[in-house]
């Protein structure tokens, strides 16, 4: 008997249970709903359809996502670096910082739905335009995250380090890089995440490639093929979540000094 | 570490803030100094200018006037002359116990990487912090992190030591622990060191010599030659003619603040 409690008790304090459930929960009633009021098919399929339907087209399925995944990865990267190295810039000059602060709320401010075409117009229809669209999308949490880690370094420990004759070079690596780095993780993190949607509504303005998730998207729903549609959608949240996971996973990994969580309730 | 170098000089040194809040605080012509090896205590009133004076021996605050001097050469405005611990908790959340030892040192330069590990290691061992060694600052309490930061800045190459109420925040009773500690460690390695402090008490027990400043403006309104011999025994409170120091120091703040 104080077994069996034991086991009870390691499920309960698993900490990932409660997302799971409501996702687990989400889904039933959504398969509920569709098997009760008897929805045909091409109207709302259920999950176990979409599922199903993701399984039988798997090919197809991935050969889509690598598309997207090939202006969404490098969309990113480039995102993270010209958004690192300007944050940088901008810490190291005042007077940088002041020119380019309305420029990266600007960055934010166009809607990407209008960005996308316009982009398309000037660049045309290649890998380009998309992967300007990303690294756009990517680049406000990302350099605002960088730029607020570096600003808000404990004076305390900056004052202590120039009294100690520390040099503005080893300020930088060895005090205000290390502190700005939790901060520019959770940058990433929401980086991460637009990234896909950015390269997905890049590819609804067209390609000369004829794939890409938002491609499949418009194929399939233009034939009310909606089961179809839906793994679209499915791979899209996929990607994202897998995304977000590797960057808290990378984190975690680089970031080890965190205090440990209280594990008392 | 020679103990014939370190002698700190503060030649009239003036300040003046004109544009913030602290348009009062002024250091007026303060000259002090603290001969190699010397424990030296600076105190006064909150507010007078303490950490000002020691910015401006750091040397990331320019005097009006006046020149800081170390063993004959003008050192006024130049940095990394002086190792340095403050009142509040400055180890890197993100640095080993040992790597925030090794810190001082490696700011400072001229040590090889592994031979400044060996010397922190030594010295954590030899004040009892061996098991902490590779632990993050977060596990240690507030006395023990205040102790990781003197080992930091004694085994820094500079032949001062500058300390800012490095006891300020912590306990009463930590606080004497640390008195005692310090006093120890400091008696067995010998080094200039300027200590900032509101308690009269702790710099008598602590200094060779206390400068009392005064207010408004700053400078100094008394020397003081601290006469107990070393090492320093514990029941040195209770002591008449440290009961009677001790209330001359008290009485001349009170008139001056």
């Amino acid at each position: 008997m104080p077994n069996m409690s034991g086991r009870k008790k390691t499920i309960w304090s698993w900490k990932g249970w409660p997302p799971v459930a409501a996702v687990v929960l989400f889904l039933a009633a959504w398969q509920g709903f569709v098997i009760l009021f008897q929805v045909e098919k091409w109207l709302l399929p259920g999950p176990v359809d979409v599922f199903r339907e993701a399984a039988g087209n798997w090919q197809r399925l991935w050969m889509h996502t690598k598309a997207t995944l090939m202006i969404c990865l490098p969309g990113f990267a480039a995102s993270v670096a010209g958004a690192v190295g300007l944050a940088l810039l901008m810490h190291r000059f005042e007077t940088l910082k002041r020119a380019f602060a309305p420029l990266i709320v600007i960055s934010q401010n166009v809607p990407t739905i209008i960005l996308a075409p316009l982009l398309a117009a000037w660049f045309g229809y290649g890998l380009f335009p998309k992967l300007v669209v990303v690294f756009l999308v990517c680049f406000f949490p990302i350099a605002v995250s960088m730029l607020d880690g570096l600003k808000e370094t404990d004076p305390a420990m900056k004052n202590y380090m120039r009294m100690i004759g520390a040099s503005r070079r080893q300020l930088l690596f060895k005090l205000e890089l290390p502190h700005a780095l939790p901060f520019l993780f959770s940058g990433l993190k929401i980086s991460a995440t637009y990234s896909v949607l950015g390269a997905v509504i890049a590819e609804w303005v067209g390609s000369t490639k004829r794939e890409g998730l938002m491609l499949f998207l418009n194929m399939t729903l233009s034939a009310f093929d909606l089961d179809r549609a839906m793994t679209a959608i499915l791979m899209i949240v996929i990607v994202s979540l897998a995304f977000y996971g590797l960057i808290g996973l990378i984190e975690k990994l680089v970031i080890r000094w965190k205090p440990a969580r209280e594990e008392k309730a | 570490m020679g103990a014939e170098k370190g002698r700190l000089e503060v030649n009239g040194v003036s300040k003046s803030f004109r544009d913030s809040a602290y348009a009062s605080t002024v250091l007026a012509d303060l000259t002090l100094h603290a001969d190699a090896g010397e424990f030296v205590s600076i105190v006064g009133p909150s507010g007078c200018g303490k950490s000002t004076l020691f910015h401006m021996i750091g040397g990331i605050l320019a005097p009006d006037a006046g020149r800081i001097v170390l063993d004959g050469r003008d050192i006024t405005g130049e940095r990394g002359h002086i190792s340095y611990m403050p009142q509040t908790n400055t180890l890197l959340p993100w640095r080993t116990v040992l790597d925030n030892v090794v810190l001082g040192i490696e700011v400072a330069g001229g040590m090889d990487k592994r031979k400044a590990r060996e010397l922190a290691g030594k010295w954590l061992g030899r004040v009892g912090l061996a098991d902490y060694a590779e632990s993050y600052p977060h596990v240690l309490s507030g006395g023990m992190q205040q102790r990781v930061a003197f080992i930091r800045a004694l085994i820094s190459p500079q032949s001062v030591l500058c300390l800012d109420e490095p006891f300020g925040a912590l306990d009463a009773l930590t606080r004497e622990d640390m008195q005692r500690w310090l006093l120890r460690i400091w008696e067995e390695n010998r080094r200039t060191v300027l200590f900032v402090t509101h308690s009269i008490e702790e710099a008598l027990y602590l200094s060779d010599r206390i400068y009392v400043l005064g207010d408004k403006p700053t400078r100094v309104a008394e020397e003081i030659r601290v006469p107990f011999p070393r090492p320093r025994a514990d029941g040195l409170y209770g002591d008449s003619a440290f009961v009677a120091l001790r209330k001359r120091i008290y009485e001349r703040m009170r008139k001056d603040g």
